[in-house]
C-alpha cells in the first residue's frame, strides 16, 4: 500500500482575529469562527524566493531562502458583513440589533486573522492548514443573476512566531 | 456509499426506496445507481431518482426533502463519502394506469475511489 493519503474533498474555513497566540484547536475549531459554506475549495501557496551563489564556471555552490510568500485562497459562498470585514484592509465594521453596516476606504491599521482550513480524511483524521495574515487582494461583490455570490478570499501569511513561521500544517496521525 | 445515500432518502422521506422499479403502486423512490468513472483516487457516479407520488405537488415536496437531506451549500454534501454532488437534468410525467406521478432527477456524485 502507498504510503500517505489520497486527499479528496474540501473542508471547513475559519477565522477570527489574531491576538498574539495560535489558540488551541477546540478553541479556535468553533462555530462562531467558521465561515458558513466555501466553494471551490482551498488552496495554500508557498513560493520561496532562492538566491544562488554561483562560481565563475557556472556551478551552484549554496542556495538560502531570502524570503517565502506564502498565500491562502478559498471562494466564500454564505457571507454576511462581519466576514467581509475580514477581506478588507482597514474597513470598521458595526451593528445594531437592526442594522449591519461595514465602512472600507478609510486609511487605518490592518488586522490580522488567524485563518485555519480544516480537512477531514475519509479515516476522520484531520489535516490542519494554519495562518497568520492579512487580506491580500480584496474582495469583489458581485450580485449575479445567473450566478451566486462568491467572494475570493485570499490571505497573505506573516511570521506569527519568532522563528518566522508563516504556515503550520498539521495532520493527525493517531 | 450507495447505501447510505439510500439510508438516508429514506430516513428523510419515510417512504420506501427501490432500487430499478417499485413493485406495486405506492408513493416512493426508485433509483438508478450508474457507474460513470473512476481512476483510483475519485470516482463519479450517476444516481436518476425518480420520485413516484399520486400528486405532482407531493412529489415535489418528496423531492425537497431528498434533495435537502442530501446536499449542502458550497463545497461537499451531507453524505460524509460524498465530496461533491450536483443535482442535473430531470423531468416529469403522469402515468395514466397508476394513476401516480413521476418526477425524475439526477444527482452526480463525486467520491474517493474504493481502489485501495
Amino acid at each position: 500500500m502507498a504510503k500517505g493519503n489520497i486527499v479528496l474533498g474540501s473542508g471547513d474555513l475559519y477565522i477570527t482575529q489574531f491576538e498574539g497566540a495560535i489558540p488551541t484547536h477546540d478553541t479556535l475549531e468553533v462555530e462562531a469562527n467558521r465561515i458558513g459554506s466555501i466553494k471551490g475549495g482551498a488552496s495554500l501557496s508557498v513560493s520561496p524566493e532562492v538566491y544562488e551563489v554561483i562560481d565563475d564556471k557556472g556551478m551552484c555552490l549554496k542556495r538560502f531562502i531570502t524570503s517565502q510568500e506564502i498565500t491562502f485562497k478559498s471562494g466564500i459562498l454564505t457571507w454576511d458583513l462581519e466576514t467581509l470585514k475580514t477581506l478588507t484592509l482597514g474597513g470598521t465594521y458595526s451593528a445594531t440589533a437592526d442594522l449591519a453596516t461595514l465602512k472600507i476606504g478609510a486609511s487605518g491599521a490592518i488586522a490580522q486573522y488567524l485563518v485555519r482550513f480544516v480537512h477531514t480524511l475519509d479515516t476522520g483524521k484531520k489535516i490542519r492548514v494554519t495562518i497568520v495574515g492579512t487580506a491580500s487582494n480584496g474582495f469583489e461583490l458581485s450580485f449575479n443573476p445567473d450566478e451566486e455570490t462568491v467572494i475570493d478570499a485570499e490571505f497573505k501569511a506573516m511570521a506569527h512566531d519568532i522563528e518566522g513561521n508563516q504556515v503550520v500544517i498539521e495532520q493527525e496521525l493517531a | 456509499m450507495i447505501l447510505e445515500l439510500v439510508k438516508t432518502i429514506k430516513d428523510a422521506t419515510k417512504l420506501n426506496v427501490y432500487a430499478f422499479a417499485a413493485p406495486r403502486v405506492e408513493q416512493c423512490v426508485v433509483y438508478n445507481y450508474t457507474p460513470l468513472s473512476d481512476n483510483g483516487a475519485k470516482a463519479t457516479a450517476r444516481v436518476e431518482v425518480r420520485v413516484i407520488a399520486f400528486t405532482l405537488a407531493e412529489a415535489l415536496e418528496i423531492k425537497s426533502k431528498v434533495l435537502n437531506a442530501l446536499m449542502a451549500a458550497g463545497d461537499g454534501s451531507k453524505l460524509k463519502q460524498v465530496t461533491k454532488l450536483e443535482v442535473s437534468g430531470g423531468g416529469s410525467l403522469e402515468e395514466l394506469t397508476s394513476k401516480t406521478t413521476h418526477l425524475f432527477f439526477n444527482l452526480n456524485i463525486t467520491i474517493k475511489s474504493e481502489v485501495e
